[in-house]
């Protein structure tokens, strides 16, 4: 289980819930940037670093379907330009076709300037509809996950700052995760952030010493970590015990890109 | 007579063209080379190419001696010297399908690959490597081959040591250099592979029999190997090279 490698032939998928309501405008973190912009700046490195890891040779290999979908003052996929409307997009074609470029700073050396490819932009408006969104996820990957059945399993990431304002979500996330293929169930990983500097909560395997109700719900919405992500995350330093699920809570920025990258880590992606 | 070899299989699902290895070897001149490029890396199969033809070419002999670092120093002179031949903008390459963003961000992360290069020559055998390509020296038919630079299949991890287009990682790459030096005598058989495969032999070291088949193994035979070990996920789905150099118990008598 969860050791089917990425291939062109057994792509991977990736779909990302993104919060945008009214209260991802908020300063994130004690920060200086709002929750929506830091947000999305990590969403935007993520793709990038996603589609650089599929250049073999001359291309860009399809070694992922990856979705966008928002939850706000609506809920729907939220690529744009040439993309808008599509649910899964080969990263091939996401590589095509972002909605401009900007700049960001080489990591490690932040007086370097790279290109930054930009699909998603910070919005803030609106409720938390994010059962809404579970919904929506489910009826996008059902489709995929029949029609990859030998592929490593799908990979929900829900990004939120708040509870949901359309229902509990647990009983539909549990559907949700109930998708599988032949390697396995979907992964679903929340990640909650924070408007405030508070220490983080980081891959609990157990609800004891959560916060409230709210943490407890998303913990428990929350898929464990594969055997590869608990190695990918002991690598990093980071405290994984034993039935680590993939939920941080009162996640900074910091926080937010290395849950990215531990919960978006398969088995093996075609050769390193 | 020194007699050499080389076969190789490209990745499961994927086309010879899309081999991402190389392999460059002359047994008048003794000279061989392998290497690996890393997959997620712009032009490495390219650097790969280069690197192994480079080297047979050049033939950089003060690379392989072992003593006070100074293969290492020459080694890396050598690496340096194939930096300038290294043009990712080359017309022998294929064009380019990507966006010129990621076409840009490759050529700044540079090109990668493995190395094992060496020669045999005056009943003697010298390899420098940096990585996880292997060199297996059958001396004996009874005894396990010598293995170099990695010893055991625990060493095999997913991120080896990798000869860069690039000069910024030359002081990693020094302290990453390593050396081999042996009798080469008549009936000596020396593999060399790229690391799935390396990996697999390293695991079945102790097993006469592995070593006397792939002594006398053809290309299909070879092809066939590698997707029996696939089929039975005993080797991960890599490009597979192996290269094989045997000097006959007696002279103008193949082993």
């Amino acid at each position: 289980m969860y050791s089917q490698p990425i291939d062109r032939h057994h792509p991977g998928c990736i779909l990302f819930l993104v919060d945008q309501s009214a209260s991802m405008q908020d300063r994130f973190a004690g920060g200086l940037q709002s929750k929506a912009t830091a947000l999305s700046l990590a969403v935007n490195r993520l793709i990038r670093n996603l589609v650089l890891q599929c250049q073999r040779g001359e291309e860009v290999r399809d070694y992922y379907h990856l979705g966008l979908v928002g939850y706000g003052k609506s809920v729907g996929p939220v690529f744009g330009g040439d993309l808008a409307g599509q649910q899964l997009v080969p990263i091939s074609v996401i590589a095509d076709y972002p909605l401009r470029m900007a700049t960001d700073s080489l990591p490690g050396n932040p007086e370097v300037s790279v290109d930054l490819p930009v699909w998603i932009d910070p919005v803030a408006d609106g409720g938390t509809p994010m059962t809404a969104a579970v919904n929506l996820a489910g009826s996008i990957i059902v489709e995929w996950a029949n029609s990859h059945l030998d592929s490593f399993p799908p990979i929900v990431v829900n990004i939120s700052d708040g509870e949901a304002t359309d229902g509990d979500p647990r009983s539909i996330a549990a559907q949700l995760r109930e998708i599988r293929t032949t390697d396995g169930t979907l992964l679903l990983f929340n990640v909650n952030l924070s408007d405030q500097a508070l220490t983080p909560i980081e891959y609990p395997n157990s609800p004891v010493g959560l916060p409230n109700p709210y943490a407890i719900g998303l913990f428990e919405m929350s898929s464990e970590l594969t055997p590869y992500m608990m190695a990918v995350a002991r690598g990093m330093d980071l405290p994984v015990e034993s039935g680590a699920r993939g939920f941080v809570f009162n996640a900074d920025a910091a926080k937010l890109s290395e849950f990215l990258d531990v919960g978006t880590r398969v088995s093996q992606v075609a050769d390193r | 007579m020194l007699q050499m070899v080389a076969y190789w299989e490209p990745k499961e699902g994927t086309s010879t063209s899309e081999w991402e290895d190389g392999a460059a070897f002359s047994a008048q001149t003794g000279w061989f080379a392998i290497a690996d490029g890393a997959s997620t890396a712009n032009s490495s199969r390219e650097w790969a190419y280069l690197l192994t033809d480079s080297f047979v070419h050049d033939q950089p002999t003060a690379a392989l001696e072992v003593e006070d670092g100074a293969g290492r120093r020459a080694f890396l002179e050598w690496v340096r010297a194939a930096r300038t031949r290294f043009d990712p903008h080359s017309p022998e390459f294929p064009p380019s399908r990507m966006p010129s963003w990621v076409q840009s961000a490759g050529e700044r992360l540079g090109a990668h690959a493995t190395f094992l290069g060496g020669r045999i020559n005056d009943g003697e055998i010298k390899a420098v490597a940096v990585g996880d390509c292997c060199l297996f020296h059958a001396m004996t038919e009874q005894a396990r081959p010598r293995s170099f630079p990695l010893t055991d299949p625990g060493q095999f991890g997913t991120a080896p040591a990798l000869v860069s287009s690039l000069e910024a990682g030359d002081g990693r790459l020094a302290e990453s250099v390593r050396h081999y030096r042996a009798p080469m005598a008549r009936g000596n058989v020396v593999f060399a592979a790229s690391d799935a495969l390396a990996e697999w032999l390293s695991r079945g070291a102790d097993r006469p029999e592995l070593w006397h088949a792939l002594a006398r193994i053809g290309h299909e035979g070879f092809s066939e190997l590698c997707q029996d070990l696939r089929a039975n996920r005993e080797m991960k789905n890599d490009d597979v090279t192996l290269w094989r150099a045997s000097l006959a118990r007696s002279p103008g008598v193949a082993v």
